[in-house]
């Protein structure tokens, strides 16, 4: 065997050994997603308001039965019955102040309600054309709920 | 005067000292990755355990909150919670392993956590909480707290 040869098997045996290293480098991924913990989080949030039975509100309905009463806006923030929209809107902003201010690594958020691809409630706390979380989608007859939390 | 024969050797050593210093240079780097990769997979597999304790505690009988027989999701139920203080955390080490659990009433009024399985070991830790309808009497807002220890 000639010198170059010798030489050439040589510059091989290392390339493989590189491309080996290489394989073995990108063959470790992690088990859990990232953003696995926020999205359940962010879901978790939606459901949670929209479960919630404020103590002063209207009878037994959870803020998602208040939403579906808002048919128009009062203006003021009256009787929780009789001006469901803006008693609901107000839960809805105090609740997501107070407990993403607990958690700490969300600041901001985007709120919004559909009913048959109409837009009636949106709540944008600098986070609608930013980059961030969202809740999986929220289905009650006919409406949608949206969550969208940023950093 | 170097001979012919001693410039090959020299030029072998050579090669084998650069092949061995890249050797070197690329278990370095490798052990660097590892470090972190297995320092990753720890705290993945902690975060991990959180949702699975999350969700065993939010779909289990002993929290949900229940009225005619009918679950409210994501619910847990604060006299379930105060009654499981009494329990003793050794019949549930098994399922919650090391970690402390508590809840934590945020709206409308802010209390304190109060922890009602409480097993923490060492230093090394995540918390992680997410959000929960509490009831007692009435719903209020508040927070799961998972603590979670190797």
């Amino acid at each position: 065997m000639k010198k170059g040869q010798t030489e050439l098997i040589g510059i091989v045996i290392i390339v493989v050994l590189l491309i080996f290293g290489a394989l073995f480098f990108m063959k470790l991924p992690s088990k859990v997603e990232t953003g696995e913990f926020e999205t359940v989080y962010a879901g978790n949030t939606l459901s949670v308001i929209l479960n919630y039975v404020p103590l002063y509100g209207c009878r037994d309905k959870n803020i998602g039965d208040l939403l579906r009463d808002c048919k128009f806006k009062c203006g003021y923030l009256g009787d929780a019955c009789k001006c469901p929209c803006e008693f609901a809107e107000a839960e809805i902003r105090n609740v997501l102040d107070l407990l993403l201010e607990e958690e700490g690594s969300f600041g901001d958020y985007y709120f919004n309600a559909v009913k048959y691809g109409n837009e009636f409630i949106k709540i944008d706390k600098n986070c609608e054309n930013n980059v961030g979380i969202y809740a999986p989608r929220y289905f009650v007859s006919g409406y949608e709920f949206k969550l969208k939390l940023c950093k | 005067m170097h001979t012919k024969g001693q410039m090959e050797m020299m030029e072998t050593v050579v090669v084998l000292i650069v092949f061995l210093v890249l050797i070197v240079i690329g278990l370095i780097g490798y052990g660097y990755y590892m470090k972190s990769s297995i320092k990753q997979m720890e705290e993945n597999e902690k975060v991990e355990r959180s949702l699975l304790l999350m969700n065993y505690i939010l779909n289990s009988a002993e929290f949900q909150c229940s009225r005619n027989n009918v679950v409210k999701v994501n619910c847990i139920d604060f006299g379930k919670v105060k009654a499981f203080e009494g329990v003793g955390n050794e019949n549930y080490r098994e399922i919650f392993g090391f970690s402390k659990i508590g809840v934590k009433k945020i709206y409308p009024d802010k209390e304190d956590v109060v922890y009602f399985y409480e097993e923490g070991r060492g230093e090394n830790k995540i918390v992680r909480s997410v959000p929960v309808l509490i009831y007692d009497g009435s719903y209020k807002i508040g927070m799961l707290v998972l603590e979670i220890y190797e």
